[in-house]
């Protein structure tokens, strides 16, 4: 059951997902024929050929797609770190011209500031916006202990694992209570406990704020039990290949994982993103 | 065709801004000097300064100069090699007496060894000896060092593949390790002997009989203005032509070896 | 691993000092450490009674105490000392600014950079007499000479420093909407701190080198006339009391301002 991108708001799948109300019309991220072309030394690499479509107020929607397809890129255009070579993203009807307040970000590479403890990292960004220390700092510790990192307030990035590194960019993303969160692999990192303990937890904070998410990631699993949405990107140079919607109750538990429906899902996310895999490794004649 | 002569262009363009500072800023100068704002005591005109370098150059004392300077140079760094590879050699070969000895080397980068040249005056005489035995010191160091880095860095995994092939221990040393370490210890043997070309000028200018650091000295002190200017700029011009070339030679060896 | 210029070979030999904390016998190595100065002192005792040209240490010893305690050390020690932290303070006020400059702008950096870099092996000191000529002999040409010397090492390290500063630190300072100032302070200089205060060690030994050897050539006070002073008169103890001073503070200088760096690093 996938449908085109530019069908997106048609009303075909489960009752279960939110629906839009007329409230919430031209609210969200609206993506309109974006192309994402990087200069390089030798001519120019079209990373992004045409992504349309729309994240309306309050989804969760995951990108999946093969390595270098542009992914991140499609992160950078939305959270305003880049500009697309044609077309825009729109976000509540205004175009993205830039980093916004409604928009936070956790990267996909390691970005916590290594001379700062975590405490401070994490209130970073309310630093940067000039949000007084004690009460930046009160705030912080609710989001450290929300991401399961209290009692490390006081360390140091090089006393943490990759994984913890992980949480505390995405508690600084999360402090910023932003309407739309771009998360960019953020459990790429850890092991596979933590991950489902994390994704739980987001789950939780998600269900109780519904913020519109994008969120990349290369686990299926991963990427059905959390969204409303799957968008799969075909190799480079991306458009979207399909949308897969996730009529699966909310709020779900782990369980669900074991569900029937939830294997169909994985198995026709799977069969859509495999062709591409395999283009993707073709093209550079290599294994990842 | 085009697009690689717009693209040579676009990279030529930091190079011509370059002259055009260089030039501009000694066309300022000589506008200064000429114009009376700047006393010809303080600085003759620039012009004036190239004219006295074209006299210069084909002199006997020019000549008589820079040879003196260039064997010293030479002997320095030469010395200075031979000493800094055995002494990263030992290092690595026996790492206590390394790890012992490397803060002292270390160190020494930053010692003014230079205040040592009085010492060495008086034991050796005014003569070339100090001065060699100065810039050999200085040159050692960072050819010690980066040889030291470049031993360890190589992977056990090579001279076990060595063994492996049945190699002779000289074989293993000369056809593995001296050409796994090159690409660093090359960088080492041209600071090296920059640092041996910077001690010799500056002990030259400071006191000695003959070389062109001494010579800018001289004319300071005989009050010849041109002159001096003439040799600043010539022992400028000399050092930049050897930084570019080494630094040249440095990244083709270094290319060709990785 | 790049060595092309002191700074980053002296990082590499940073890199290979870092195999000393696997070492066993952790009291070995400071112990045999300790006696090599100890074995240098031995060996200028056993040396000193040979010839005539080199005077015991504990001459030299005496006649520092004596220059402290009858004083006539202190206006060459002041005098140097003030041309010496006058002109590293110029170095650092220019050299750090211009370096950020030069590091984040990508027309000045293609610009200057090489041009700086070309004269990286032109000794300074030639510079000296223009000083001279300009201000005469005395500690503003001194001070003029120091500044010079350590301007070049700061401006390189810091530029490099701030051009290394990662990617995703400064993508990450843009999505908050960090002002250029909040990217300057809360971003940039931290992550480049400790490669900038290489360049300002350095900077800082050479700022004392430099102010030893014009003092040499020419000055009117310091530690270096006093030094070819004693050279001329063939006062020998003096000389080399004089001598073993300056390499003192040359070297509790730079372990104050490595043990600052070592701090910053970690
Ligand atoms: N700064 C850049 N300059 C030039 N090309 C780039 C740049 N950043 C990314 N690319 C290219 O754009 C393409 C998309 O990159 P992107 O990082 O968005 O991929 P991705 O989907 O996030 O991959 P991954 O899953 O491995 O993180 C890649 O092929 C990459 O080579
Ligand atoms: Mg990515």
């Amino acid at each position: 059951m996938t449908r085109s991108p530019s069908t997106f708001q048609s009303e075909t799948h489960a009752a279960t997902t939110r629906r839009p109300t007329a409230a919430d019309e031209g609210r969200g991220v609206r993506f309109d024929g974006v192309q994402v072309v990087y200069p390089t030394s030798d001519g120019s690499i079209e990373a992004i050929r045409e992504v349309s479509g729309a994240i309306s107020d309050g989804r969760f929607v995951s990108l999946i797609g093969p390595s270098g397809c542009g992914k991140s890129t499609l992160l950078d255009v939305v959270g305003g770190l880049r500009r697309p070579a044609a077309g825009t993203v729109a976000i509540n009807g205004e175009a993205v011209s830039g980093p916004r307040r409604d928009t936070a970000m956790v990267f996909q590479e390691d970005s916590t500031l290594h001379w700062r403890t975590v405490l401070s990292n994490v209130a970073f960004g309310l630093e940067i916006a000039g949000v007084p220390k004690k009460e930046r700092e009160t705030r912080a510790r609710e989001i450290i202990n929300l991401v399961g990192l209290s009692g490390f307030e006081d360390r140091h990035p090089r006393e943490l694992s990759g994984g913890m590194k992980q949480r505390v960019a995405i508690a600084r993303a999360l402090l910023l209570d932003p309407r739309i969160l771009l998360m960019d692999e953020p459990f790429g990192a850890l092991d596979q406990q933590t991950r489902m303990f994390i994704g739980r937890e987001l789950l939780r904070v998600w269900d109780e704020t519904r913020k519109s998410v994008l969120f990349v990631t290369h686990d299926i699993q991963e990427a059905i039990y959390l969204s409303d949405e799957v968008w799969i990107m075909t190799a480079r140079p991306a458009v979207i290949k399909a949308i897969v919607p996730v009529d699966l109750d909310r709020p779900r538990l782990p369980e669900i994982m074991s569900s029937p429906r939830f294997h169909e899902l994985s198995t026709q996310v799977w069969e859509l993103l495999r062709v591409e895999s395999e283009k993707a490794l073709n093209i550079r004649g290599e294994l990842p | 065709m085009s697009t690689t002569a717009a693209r040579s262009r676009a990279r030529a363009w930091p190079a011509v801004a370059q002259v055009g500072l260089v030039a501009g800023g000694a066309g300022l100068l000589e506008f200064l000097t000429q114009s009376g704002y700047i006393s010809p005591m303080v600085l003759p005109p620039p012009t004036e300064i190239v004219g006295k370098l074209g006299e210069i150059v084909p002199s006997n004392v020019f000549l008589d100069d820079l040879g003196s300077t260039a064997i010293t140079v030479f002997s320095a760094f030469a010395i200075g090699a031979i000493i800094g590879l055995l002494i990263g050699i030992a290092f690595w070969k026996l790492p206590f007496v390394g790890a012992v000895f490397e803060p002292y080397l270390v160190s020494m980068y930053s010692m003014p060894a230079l205040v040592f040249y009085p010492i060495l005056l008086a034991l050796l005489g005014l003569s070339k000896a100090p001065i060699v035995v100065i810039a050999a010191s200085m040159a050692l160091i960072p050819i010690a060092l980066n040889t030291m880095v470049a031993l360890r860095a190589i992977k056990s995994t090579l001279p076990k593949l060595g063994t492996s092939l049945n190699c002779t221990r000289r074989q293993i040393y000369w056809k593995i390790l001296a050409p796994a370490a090159t690409p660093l210890v090359v960088p080492g043997l041209v600071l090296g002997f920059i640092y041996a070309m910077i001690g010799t000028i500056a002990m030259e200018f400071i006191l000695a009989s003959n070389g062109i650091g001494f010579r800018i000295g001289y004319y300071y002190r005989s009050f010849d203005v041109v002159d001096m200017y003439a040799y600043i700029l010539v022992a400028s011009i000399i050092a930049i032509i050897v930084n570019v070339a080494l630094n040249r030679l440095e990244r083709r060896i270094r290319r060709d070896m990785q | 691993m790049t060595v092309t210029s002191d700074p980053p070979a002296e990082t590499a030999a940073l890199a290979a000092g870092q195999l000393e904390g696997r070492r066993e016998r952790r009291w070995a190595l400071p112990a045999a450490r300790i006696t090599v100065p100890i074995a240098a002192l031995l060996i200028w005792f056993a040396i000193a009674p040979i010839t005539d040209l080199v005077p015991s240490p504990a001459a030299a010893l005496a006649e520092l105490w004596q220059g402290f305690a009858d004083g006539w050390i202190y206006p060459g020690l002041a005098s140097t000392a003030t041309a010496v932290l006058a002109g590293f303070g110029i170095g650092v006020l220019t050299g750090f600014p211009l370096g950020y400059l030069l590091g984040r702008n990508r027309i000045a950096n293609r610009i200057f950079e090489p041009l700086i870099a070309g004269t990286f092996a032109v000794p300074r000191i030639i510079l000296y007499p223009v000083l001279l000529t300009l201000f005469g002999v005395g500690l503003l040409a001194e001070t003029g000479m120091v500044a010079i010397s350590a301007f070049f090492p700061i401006i390189m390290a810091t530029s490099a420093a701030v051009r290394q500063v990662s990617e995703n630190l400064l993508k990450l300072g843009r999505s908050l909407r960090a002002n250029r100032r909040q990217l300057a302070t809360k971003i940039v200089i931290p992550d480049a701190a400790p490669a900038i205060m290489v360049g300002i060690r350095i900077g800082f030994s050479i700022s004392f080198i430099a102010a030893i050897i014009a003092e040499l050539f020419a000055a009117k006070e310091g530690l270096g006339l006093m030094i070819s002073e004693a050279y001329a008169a063939l006062e020998l103890p003096r000389m080399y009391a004089i001598v073993l001073l300056v390499m003192v503070i040359a070297f509790v200088g730079n372990i104050l301002l490595w043990s600052l760096e070592r701090r910053l690093r970690s």
